[in-house]
């Protein structure tokens, strides 16, 4: 479309590329992980039964210790949020990585 | 010292001699109208005061706003603003609202606009060369018949098709996206005040715009700048490229003085200005100057025995069944604009051409024509309106059509060629000027005499320059320095907060922590052992085509894992931008129609 382009602002903000902050992501995603652990055992010992949570307990391959018990749910939040911090602040310095190798930041100023 | 004449009391003039008075230049000033101020005046019937037009003192620039304020003090009131759209009945809030606009609309009406507002945007017009296909383009046709197409060619007398997409590029050239969403991270603050294209409130003389230009001339001949009233400039002398003398017609019958000059600022009409030059300018220059078309005006007033009409300062009729255009309540404006709260004035505005049938119509009949359309449009009943009084102001409105943009350069390269004359103003550089603009090029203009350079020309064009002073948190008291400190922060806020992401990075990103996963639970498992290892696992070979736990397995479901990751997060990275762009546009759009849509409106940035 042949738009003539008058305001200089908009080239510059379409040109901005966005980055991640590594322990913002790191965070988020921990508490996500592990809250999510945490939620999705206490559910499941709360339902009780027989054979309780007999999936969900093969994290324990993963997570030594872990079970889906109410300790067990405790546990997870911590795994959840240790490794869902790791993936989070992988994932965004990752991101950042690429990002700086295909759009190289100018200096200013 | 050197000696400068200044041509023309309105505000580009008037602040131009007041720059050089500070400056400790000699100046004076000649106007060959009765009343200061341009089309800023404020004119006078029966104790009720009008504009011709609207005048808002709305400047982003502290140095005229100081100045304002000193030459007004207490005089110069802050007005809340109200103005909407008359259309089909209904009033709609200018500027435009959604959820107002669907309201007015109705459903089928907003469908229909919505449809080709889509349609506009998947089948633009490939080229965007007239008003009309400018708008479309941005707004859709249905958008652009409803809200744009009447009015316009009301204002400017001519089909949307002739009138060059240049106007509206100007209009929103520099609109800033950044300060649109400044204004609403410091409007949200709450505490300090806000200038915006979308300004809620407005700076006005009690008196109406002509008092500031009044106190102003009055200023200058008491500092010993007189101001020369009724006194037109017939010729423009010049040799060797530079203006040296002007002769001006006196009071005295047929009498004319020469004058000598060493600087001459002239705000007169061009096509004016190159026709007093002697000798004349080549033949092609002066076919330039007549090649330039302008707007003109008149305003019916009517005063009505009532005490609330509306509670708009002015409302536009976009009605196609009248020919009214604006409609001023200037009561609304400053209460002191009227001798009498029980009575209102209004201000009806046609938008004319010199010699046309309204143009030249006997006041009377314009007088029931604007009382015959408000009873139309239902605002007032003809039986109201007690009197009124007509007010002609020719050359109010550059035209900018076909010809204006190759005619205009052509008489600026001329023009160019005399170091000692400069032009401002609104006519007197056929620009679309406000008046910020034209007390900003009035400014430079004295500066470049006092031996600095600007370009005058750039004033409303490179808005960026006055704009470095925005003044948008400014404090009593406080000057420029913090605001310009924190501007840049601010600005990187904002870049930031729009920045798209970058799909092949999230894809890489997601795409390495996925396969890192699978493959660290792959291990993990077959350092476990078992008969047989990790049965749960391996049923992501349903949707990992052959991976299952094994060492093999591991690295099969790296790479998938890895390509899946990435096919995620290149998919999320473009919906984002796609949703951030969609908001940022929103915003742009809403910026664009209020200032393409205003094409009147004086004091707008």
């Amino acid at each position: 479309m042949m738009r003539r382009s008058t305001v200089t602002e908009e080239e510059l903000v379409r040109s901005a590329v966005a980055r991640l902050r590594a322990g913002i992501l790191a965070i988020v995603c921990g508490l996500l992980a592990g809250t999510g652990l945490f939620v999705a055992t206490m559910w499941l010992v709360l339902q009780g039964g027989k054979n309780v949570g007999q999936h969900l307990s093969l994290l324990r391959y993963f997570l030594p210790g872990y079970s889906v018990t109410w300790s067990g749910a405790l546990l997870g939040f911590f795994y959840g949020a240790l490794f869902g911090s790791l993936a989070g602040g992988l994932i965004a310095w990752i991101y950042n990585r690429v990002v700086d190798l295909r759009h190289p930041r100018k200096r200013t100023g | 010292m050197t000696k400068t004449i200044i041509i023309g009391a309105g505000p580009a003039g008037l602040t131009a001699a007041h720059e050089l008075l500070a400056l400790g230049q000699s100046a004076e000033v000649y106007e060959k109208d009765a009343v200061v101020g341009g089309i800023s005046r404020t004119a006078e019937y029966r104790g009720y005061r009008f504009d011709i037009g609207g005048h808002r003192f709305f400047t982003k620039v502290p140095a005229v706003q100081d100045l304002w304020e000193e030459v007004l003090g207490e005089d110069f009131l802050e007005r809340p603003r109200l103005s909407r759209i008359y259309y089909n009945d209904k009033f709609f809030d200018y500027p435009l609202k959604p959820l107002n606009a669907l309201r007015g609309l109705g459903l089928i009406e907003a469908g229909r606009v919505g449809l080709s507002y889509l349609w506009a945007q998947l089948v633009p017009h490939p080229v965007e060369d007239n008003f009309e296909e400018w708008v479309s383009n941005r707004f859709g046709r249905r958008l652009y018949e409803v809200f744009f197409k009447t009015y316009t060619e009301k204002v400017w007398g001519m089909p949307c098709t002739e009138i060059s997409a240049d106007w509206a590029a100007q209009r929103i050239k520099n609109l800033d996206l950044f300060k649109a969403v400044k204004n609403a991270i410091i409007g949200a603050a709450g505490d300090q005040e806000v200038i915006t294209t979308l300004i809620g409130r407005f700076h006005y003389p009690r008196l109406g715009p002509g008092m500031m230009w009044e106190r102003l001339a009055e200023r200058l001949e008491a500092s010993g700048t007189p101001v020369h009233m009724e006194t037109p400039v017939k010729r423009l002398h010049h040799r060797d490229s530079r203006i040296t003398a002007l002769t001006v017609e006196t009071a005295a019958a047929g009498g004319e003085q020469e004058l000598q000059a060493d600087h001459v600022i002239s705000s007169m009409p061009l096509r004016e200005l190159l026709s007093s030059f002697s000798p004349p300018p080549p033949t092609e220059i002066l076919d330039a100057a007549n090649r330039l078309r302008y707007r003109d005006f008149l305003t019916v007033v009517l005063i009505v025995e009532r005490e609330e009409v509306f509670p708009d300062n002015w409302i536009y009729i976009h009605s196609p069944e009248v020919r009214v255009g604006r409609v001023q309540n200037f009561k609304n404006w400053s209460p002191e604009m009227v001798p009498d709260t029980s009575a209102t004035s209004l201000g009806l505005e046609y938008f004319v051409q010199q010699g046309d049938d309204l143009w030249s119509s006997p006041d009377e009949d314009l007088l029931e024509l604007g009382a015959r359309e408000m009873g139309v449009l239902g605002l007032v009943s003809a039986s109201d309106v007690v009197d009124g009084t007509v007010v002609r102001m020719p050359k109010a409105y550059p035209v900018y059509d076909d010809a204006y943009k190759e005619a205009l350069a052509l008489i600026r390269g001329y023009l160019a060629s005399f170091p000692n004359l400069q032009v401002i103003g609104r006519n007197g550089q056929h620009r679309y000027n406000n008046q910020e603009h034209s007390r900003l090029a009035g400014m430079r203009a004295a500066r470049n005499v006092g031996g600095e350079t600007h370009d005058v020309w750039a004033v409303n064009v490179e808005q960026q320059y006055h704009e470095e002073g925005v003044d948008s948190s400014r404090r009593a008291g406080d000057r420029l320095t913090p605001e310009r400190l924190e501007q840049p922060e601010l600005d990187e806020l904002i870049r930031q907060a729009f920045a798209r992401f970058d799909p092949v990075a999230l894809g890489s990103a997601l795409g390495s922590v996925a396969a890192l996963i699978l493959l660290s639970s792959t291990v993990a498992l077959l350092l476990e052992g078992g008969d047989p290892v990790g049965p749960t696992l391996s049923l992501l070979g349903q949707y990992l085509t052959g991976y299952e736990v094994s060492w093999t397995g591991a690295l099969v479901g790296f790479v998938e894992a890895g390509g899946l990751g990435f096919g995620l997060g290149l998919l999320m990275a473009k919906l984002i931008n796609l949703l951030v762009g969609a908001a940022e546009s929103s915003i742009r759009r809403r910026l664009e129609i209020s200032e393409v849509f205003d094409p009147l409106s004086v004091g707008e940035p």
